[in-house]
């Protein structure tokens, strides 16, 4: 039992040590290695480091897929096949330029995922896998199934070497096994640098949003439709890139290299090195190289096929990942206390205010029909700048429907919603967002895998002008004096909202109340003109509304427009100046909370009439 | 194209699809039961057929003839008993562990090592590359050998019309035990609202492993249907069974009927595809390359379907987006 503590402690000492950016380290290491294998000029040890160098490409791709932008694909090497087969096919039956193939192939590949991509906006990851799986399936079974293109089982050769010829410099190069691997270590290099640098850059917070649930990331203004079909269109091209290279490096197109069980070993591996973060692929890369190794020696000994003993590797391993992230994958939660000290408030977060009084946003004659249901009925609201707009009304009198229609996530049959006297009809969800019209929802839905102060920071992306990713990379001045005033907003934020003593925590350990404080302090990072709260006081504790209640105050205090669905009525008129009252989809009055209040209309709709007995 | 030719590719189409709408139904089941994709489907239907051949042939190659059909009926039975247990133990091991957890990756990743599992356990018995299954139903004596004429000069295979027959038949019965009986009622209830069936004195969990028995049950049919009529290799029940989520997701995942349509559907469109559309693309003067034979389009054409109607068409898949907030 001594020696599984140690080796755990071990463990975990390595994976902190890979957490922590020792990249270059491990960076340096890798061209000692690679510098090692070509002095020593053995060429089936420099061919299956190359090999090693593509798969890693492969990998950091399908991590990247998976751990950052929270999509599982399970038919990655479907990818492979397409760059593979496309170069092969190119160069077989066209005689191409074999640099022009490959780069042909690689934009199929892009292609092809960009299509699935296409389908993957709003998909749960469930489905996104069914997806991904049945078209891993559907390239190997057309592999099978058309041998006059692919060759069926015995693969495609390929004539001659990769080359590459520059016809200016008069330089011709062609790439035997050491040419490979330093191709691929150099593509390598440049795959990680780019990984690294968009994953810390704003590009990497917009995939941190998409993981953790698209109609989050959408409302926190990011377009995700175009996230996702970006992300998949990128990984498959680099997975298109290293089957490409891969097949001309061996010389051979090989089926086996592309079937669904491989797919599978590619989604472990990465499953495999979750707890290593970075290192993750390296880890996972030794696993489903070395251990299928291994197994068919064995089963080659006890005169088994190998076929079933690939798919029992395979099987083995997802247990052996599953038990791996299970252990590992709940990151250590952070005590409460260990917030990093808060900077001294110099003014309130608050964002630009407008000229208070007039009509800011406007959403008339709304109407909505769902089926025989009118959701709205032709509501009219209209808020001035400054203030705080009260929306109240029984249950199901649409409510949350006319301010999912306010902020694009519902489109109104009839209607229209203007901002300062434009309208924003033709903006999709995000598009208002960056228009100014923030909103939370009426549940509660949080980031879990970000502390609170990057949670808050995720809403401030919009806003960021130099943190592109070379700027990521570089750490340019610019980008460290922006990344530290936004760094300040969200403390400020997280003050503001009460959430300095919880600021190290994990976001889903907060107390439900604190979770909708979190949301609506990321809400207000976004730098709203305009800000929709769906029963923010739901659920919530005493004190939970007492701080919620002092940071709406100090937000219409610096001149933020708030509109706020709210039962609490209590709570509502010592914020609010306006109320207006929905009852099946129309106003039915509207004025001071007191006034509101005394309409008999108001009291008919919440308690109902009393028919006149005769 | 002749009449009759059309003719005899809808009756193959239907029967084909029939099969499809079996493994369809019991995809959907488990779907709308818990909301898992069973990535281990196709696998139990493999299982299934090779459960069989075990039975009747002790892992050896079977005759394909003179075994008494007793013996048949016994293998038939003994696979879709085990097959049922199977999917019940893909559920406990593979699946409740996760959505115990809310882990939809750890659920995805351990039903496809289940599959895998499944796969490799036959693959270690049945080492030749295919098998022949012998036909559990005496369809070879009727007709002239097991095949009629057909009115335009078209020809069927009897054992198509079985396939379809008994197809149509426990679709039927399935959809009328969903509707009426007490265990498709209470099924139902714990799919629209798990929280409310509980409270009504209904056993979630007892439902769901009640769900996957039958859809373990289905697979297996499915499987022991369509074996007999090609050689059987251990990529049969994968193929099957993502021509049955084809089906099932065509018709809507989750709805009993829709896997129906969308079964038929789908080995109407293949049997046409290969029958009728790609020889006329061979025989035209468009000269098109030869695209391989005709039944490769059969696996490939439903595959790339379901991959381009979830691609393209999420909207078709209940439940398959996120919730609106």
């Amino acid at each position: 039992m001594k020696s599984v503590g140690v080796w755990r402690q071990s463990f975990s000492d390595l994976r902190a040590w890979a957490l922590a950016d020792h990249v270059p380290w491990l960076g340096a290491a890798w061209l000692v290695l690679v510098v090692g294998i070509l002095a020593a000029g053995n060429p089936a040890l420099t061919s299956t480091a190359a090999q090693a160098t593509y798969l890693l490409i492969a990998l950091y791709a399908l991590q990247w897929l998976v751990h950052d932008t929270g999509q599982p694909s399970l038919g990655h090497a479907a990818f492979l096949a397409v760059g593979a087969y496309a170069t092969a096919g190119l160069r077989l039956r066209f005689g191409m330029d074999p640099a022009l193939a490959t780069l042909i192939a690689v934009i199929a590949a892009g292609a092809c995922g960009w299509i699935l991509g296409w389908g993957a906006t709003r998909l749960r990851p469930a489905i996104l896998a069914l997806m991904t799986w049945a078209f891993g399936w559907t390239v190997f079974v057309a592999i099978g199934a058309f041998p006059e293109v692919t060759g069926g089982v015995a693969g495609l050769p390929l004539l001659g070497p990769l080359s590459v010829r520059i016809d200016l410099l008069g330089v011709l190069t062609r790439f035997d096994a050491a040419g490979h691997l330093v191709l691929g270590t150099v593509l390598l290099a440049l795959v990680l640098v780019m990984y690294r640098s968009a994953q810390m850059s704003v590009i990497g917070r917009g995939w941190a949003a998409l993981r953790d649930g698209t109609s989050l990331a959408t409302s926190l203004g990011y377009d995700v439709p175009s996230i996702r079909r970006r992300t998949f269109a990128l990984a498959a091209m680099t997975a298109g890139l290293a089957g490409s290279l891969g097949a001309q490096l061996l010389q051979l197109v090989d089926p086996t290299l592309y079937s669904p069980v491989r797919s599978l070993d590619l989604f472990v591996a990465v499953l495999v090195g979750a707890p290593l973060g970075f290192l993750g692929p390296v880890a996972g890369a030794a696993v489903i190289s070395g251990l299928p190794y291994l197994v068919d020696r064995g089963f080659e000994a006890a005169g088994l096929p190998l076929g079933a003993g690939r798919e029992l590797t395979a099987a083995a391993l997802v247990v052996v990942a599953l038990a791996a992230s299970v252990t590992f994958q709940r990151r250590r939660r952070r005590q409460p206390g260990t917030a990093p000290a808060a900077a001294p408030r110099p003014r309130p977060a608050a964002p630009v205010s407008v000229r208070s009084g007039s009509a800011l946003l406007e959403a008339r004659g709304m109407e909505l029909r769902f089926g025989a249901v009118a959701a709205l009925a032709g509501a009219t609201l209209t808020v001035r700048a400054g203030e705080v707009h009260g929306l109240v009304g029984p249950n199901g009198s649409g409510k949350s429907t006319l301010l999912r229609c306010i902020a694009g996530t519902l489109r109104q049959d009839t209607g229209n919603v203007t901002l300062s006297g434009t309208s924003v009809d033709h903006l999709g969800e995000a598009g208002r967002v960056a228009a100014g019209i923030a909103r939370t929802f009426q549940r509660t839905a949080v980031m879990p895998h970000l502390d609170l102060v990057a949670h808050i920071e995720v809403g401030v992306r919009e806003r960021r002008r130099h943190a592109h990713a070379l700027q990521a990379l570089l750490k340019t001045p610019a980008y460290r004096a922006e990344s530290l005033a936004v760094r300040r907003a969200a403390l400020d934020l997280v003050e503001m909202f009460g959430l300095g003593p919880f600021a190290g925590a994990a976001p889903d350990t907060l107390s439900s109340g604190r979770q909708r404080l979190l949301q609506m302090a990321t809400a207000v990072a976004t730098a709203p003109t305009v800000l929709l709260l769906d029963e923010p006081s739901a659920g919530m504790s005493p004190d939970e509304i007492e701080l919620l209640h002092a940071a709406l105050s100090e937000l219409a205090g610096a001149g933020l427009t708030i509109v706020l669905i709210e039962h609490n009525m209590r709570f509502l008129a010592s914020l609010a100046s306006t109320v207006t009252v929905l009852d099946q989809g129309a106003v039915i009055a509207e004025g001071s909370p007191a006034e509101v209040a005394r309409d008999s209309r108001v009291r008919a709709a919440y308690l109902g009439t009393v028919p006149v007995p005769g | 194209m002749s009449a009759g030719l059309i003719l005899q590719s809808l009756v193959a189409g239907a029967s084909a699809g029939g099969v499809y709408a079996l493994v369809g139904l019991g995809y959907g089941l488990i779907y709308r039961m818990s909301g898992v994709l069973d990535f281990a489907h196709g696998d139990l239907v493999t299982a299934a057929v090779f459960a069989f051949l075990l039975f009747v042939g002790g892992g050896q190659a079977v005759a394909l003839t003179g075994i008494a059909p007793p013996v048949l009926l016994g293998g038939a039975a003994v696979a879709l008993g085990l097959t049922a247990l199977l999917a019940v133990a893909v559920q406990r091991v593979a699946v409740a562990p996760f959505l115990a957890r809310g882990s939809a990756v750890g659920w995805i990743a351990a039903t496809v090592a289940a599959g895998l599992f499944l796969r490799a356990l036959a693959g270690l018995r049945f080492q030749a590359e295919s098998y022949t299954v012998p036909e559990i139903l005496p369809v070879g004596s009727i007709g002239h050998g097991g095949v009629l004429a057909l009115p335009g000069g078209g020809v069927v295979e009897v054992r198509a019309l079985v396939v379809l027959a008994v197809a149509a038949i426990v679709a039927l019965a399935f959809d009328r035990w969903l509707v009426a009986s007490r265990t498709g009622r209470a099924m139902r209830a714990a799919a629209e609202d798990e929280e409310a069936a509980r409270v009504c004195g209904l056993s979630p969990e007892r439902l769901r492993l009640v769900a996957w028995a039958m859809a373990g049950l289905l697979a297996a049919l499915a499987g022991l249907l369509v074996a007999p009529s090609r050689p059987l290799t251990l990529d049969l029940g994968v193929v099957l069974g993502l021509k049955g989520t084809a089906a099932a997701v065509v018709g809507g995942l989750g709805s009993a009927r829709g896997a129906v349509l969308g079964g038929l559907a789908i080995g109407i469109g293949e049997a046409v595809l290969t029958t009728l559309f790609v020889p006329a693309l061979h025989l035209g003067a468009l000269n098109l390359p030869q695209l391989g034979p005709a039944p490769a389009l059969q696996d490939v054409g439903p595959l790339l379907l379901l991959v381009l109607l979830v691609a393209l068409a999420p909207r078709l898949v209940s439940g398959a987006a996120e919730p609106l907030d």
